[in-house]
């Protein structure tokens, strides 16, 4: 009873509530629906000063605005559910897309403009942000709205400020451009000077990148194996510099497509070694072999606070996987840490209304 | 037996319910850069009284824990080895993150805790400690994707003659003055390039929780160099925790920083692994974000709710009678944004 006697009375609200909108859209030049907020424009085209006359200049225009409420809590719910969807995988092998840029081009570069007198333009450009010895640097300087004469190049350590080499830059149709023939003792963060000269005037443009000298080298990929609820692919790693090593890499089916990003941490002693990247069943899902694997990232991590991290390389920038027998993968489902547990559970708990 | 179900069951609820609840977290302050430490070298004791006076406004009484660091130095240099290392130590040491820590950030705190996130354990257990349970960060007016300033504030420091004049307008209202290369600091750090390579992809986890902002404390002048909607020093890519560094109007693809809910074509559609928007504010400045005074609504970046019906308002018709046109706007408010501030509703949902 006392639910009818409620719908009774919202539907006289409501009922109402239409009544005073259609007199108000029928009599709107003396107010306009339901606003809430009056914009400028709507200040200056007033839907009075329309109905007076104004027809055969442009359109008036009513501007109405709605604020809708919502708590703070419920972006949470959101939030919590798609770390629930991240954590039904391993992390050492999450599904990859390819809206993935990140992670399908982690070493990428991304140029930066400088603003320079009178609209002015000058900006860095490199092949990518990490090299690794003997890889050659090639830096293109790009300028609009300038033009600069006697271009050099000066490369510097980050860390000590010294002066590795200079080098003179040749013009090109995009601009300025040398290429860098690395020394082996280019290692860290370095920094590029470009100095060019502009109605008398000097001016110096500069960038960061990293040069790594190659502490470890993959040297292949081992015939793959099934364990548990994962494909295994183990890498042939030479180290050169002991240390807790952490590998990356991505893998794609035969047409490129992306599957997943796969990791492997573990300590190498000097000397050969293997890492096991494992790849969950469920990534695998629907596709077949051969599978691609590249966009390799190996990392010396640091041991201690203020070691560098340092990398390797690989031999080759992409390996073939072959794998067989799906079949025998466990039945199980990857079960999400204890942490990640936790992690959910918190966001779960700031979903909740206060 | 069924009564010991029924215990069980209520044992177990009531050890995930307390076991889930955000207060019982210890609450980590990492602050931002300051440009008041770039130039000259400080000492420990004024670093962390400057990190008091960073978190003063608001969050300082609400937490037990912060990790100050001055800007002069590099993130994986002295800022890890003097400031970052011996918190991290101590806070293993006295089981501080045991039940679990949240690490609230503004700024470049934002770039440091990923650091620290990726690396921590490792660390520790190296030195033969614990490591720290981190369950999740809150970053306001993130700097972990770098800001565009920082590029521009190192060329001036090379001496580019020919940077022009609103450029160097800006820095001197960012910066309060014109670096030299020699006290650059963390700024290197925070080149956008230098500042997406640094520890990109921590293997944790650890869910990064974004607060963006789009008003400017500097009139606009620091928001011709920097890309898309900015909060005065960080592009929304990085305040979003967008995987590119490109121009975004958004950290949704369907409401605007004002709370507008329309389709936003250049909103951020790729995040950073496990970045995720929550609130954005076209009322808030970088500082601000992280201050007690509210500045005006707030919209939610993301949200379960349907908001784009059919309902009256989103109609936008012509009429052919009046000749004007009526359109319809309808913006999402997060409850109580318009008296409280953006971290008293953070605080708020916390506790």
């Amino acid at each position: 009873m006392r639910i009818k006697r409620a719908s009774l009375l919202l539907s006289v609200v409501l009922l109402a509530a239409i009544a005073i909108v259609w007199y108000r859209a029928t009599n709107v030049s003396d107010a306009p629906i339901l606003q809430s907020d009056i914009t400028p424009s709507q200040a200056q085209h007033s839907p009075s000063s329309a109905a007076a006359g104004n027809q055969a200049t442009s359109p008036a225009v009513v501007e109405v605005d709605e604020h809708v409420n919502e708590d703070f809590a419920d972006n949470f719910a959101v939030v919590a559910s798609a770390y629930a969807d991240e954590i039904n995988y391993p992390p050492y092998s999450i599904p990859l897309r390819n809206s993935d840029s990140q992670l399908l081009q982690p070493n990428l570069y991304h140029a930066q403009t400088i603003p320079l007198e009178n609209g002015a333009k000058a900006s860095i450009h490199l092949d990518r942000f990490r090299f690794t010895y003997p890889e050659p640097v090639n830096v293109q300087l790009q300028l609009e709205g300038i033009q600069v004469y006697e271009v050099s190049l000066s490369l510097f350590s980050e860390s000590t400020n010294k002066l590795l080499t200079t080098s003179k830059m040749q013009i090109d149709e995009k601009g300025y451009h040398t290429k860098l023939s690395a020394e082996s003792d280019w290692d860290g963060p370095l920094r590029i000077e470009i100095e060019f000269k502009s109605g008398g005037q000097a001016q110096i443009v500069q960038t960061g990148f990293e040069y790594s000298q190659p502490v470890a080298k993959i040297m292949g990929v081992g015939a793959t194996s099934i364990e548990s609820t994962d494909l295994i692919i183990p890498v042939k790693v030479k180290v050169t510099v002991a240390g807790h090593y952490r590998l990356r890499a991505n893998l794609f089916t035969a047409d490129r497509q992306p599957i997943a990003v796969l990791t492997a941490s573990s300590p190498l002693a000097k000397g050969e070694s293997e890492l096991k990247l494992r790849a969950y069943k469920a990534v695998l899902k629907g596709n077949s072999s051969p599978l691609l694997l590249n966009t390799f990232q190996l990392e010396n991590r640091s041991a201690a606070p203020g070691e560098p991290t340092r990398y390797g390389d690989s031999e080759r920038p992409e390996f073939v996987i072959d794998y067989s027998a799906t079949e025998l993968f466990s039945e199980e489902s990857y079960k999400p840490s204890e942490e990640e547990k936790q992690r959910l559970e918190f966001l779960k708990s700031m979903a909740e209304k206060k | 037996m069924r009564s010991l179900k029924k215990l069980f069951l209520f044992s177990l609820t009531f050890c995930v319910s307390s076991f889930a609840s955000a207060s019982n977290y210890t609450l980590v302050l990492v602050q931002g850069f300051q440009p008041s430490t770039l130039g000259t070298p400080v000492i420990a004791t004024q670093v962390e009284q400057k990190g008091t006076a960073y978190w003063n406004a608001f969050w300082g009484a609400r937490s037990q824990v912060r990790i100050d660091w001055p800007s002069q130095e590099r993130i994986t240099g002295r800022i890890a080895t003097d400031y970052v290392w011996p918190k991290l130590r101590q806070m293993s040491i006295n089981g501080t993150c045991n039940s679990g820590c949240i690490f609230l950030t503004h700024s470049t705190g934002d770039l440091v805790t990923r650091y620290i996130l990726d690396n921590q354990a490792l660390w520790l257990t190296n030195a033969g400690l614990q490591p720290l349970n981190i369950v999740a960060s809150f970053d306001f007016g993130g700097a972990g994707g770098g800001s565009e300033l920082a590029d521009i504030a190192v060329n001036l420091a090379s001496g580019s003659s020919l940077i022009d004049q609103a450029g160097r307008l800006a820095m001197s209202l960012w910066l309060g003055t014109t670096p030299t290369l020699a006290t650059l600091g963390v700024l290197n750090d925070l080149r956008v390039n230098t500042a997406r390579q640094l520890a990109p992809f921590p293997d944790s986890r650890v869910p990064r929780l974004r607060f963006a902002a789009s008003a400017s404390d500097y009139l606009g002048s620091t928001s011709l160099f920097i890309p898309g909607e900015d909060d005065g020093v960080v592009s929304s890519h990085s305040s979003c925790g967008a995987s590119t560094p490109d121009s975004f109007d958004s950290c949704s693809r369907s409401v605007a920083f004002n709370g507008k809910l329309a389709n936003q074509s250049r909103g951020v559609a790729n995040f950073m692994p496990q970045h995720y928007p929550m609130l954005m504010s076209a009322k808030y400045s970088h500082a601000a974000t992280v201050g007690a005074q509210p500045k005006g609504e707030i919209t939610a970046a993301n949200s379960n709710a349907v908001f784009l019906d059919s309902g009256r308002l989103n109609i936008n018709t012509y009429d052919e009678t009046r000749g004007f046109w009526i359109f319809s706007s309808r913006y999402r408010v997060v409850t109580d944004s318009n008296r409280l501030s953006m971290s008293e509703l953070v605080a708020r949902g916390v506790n």
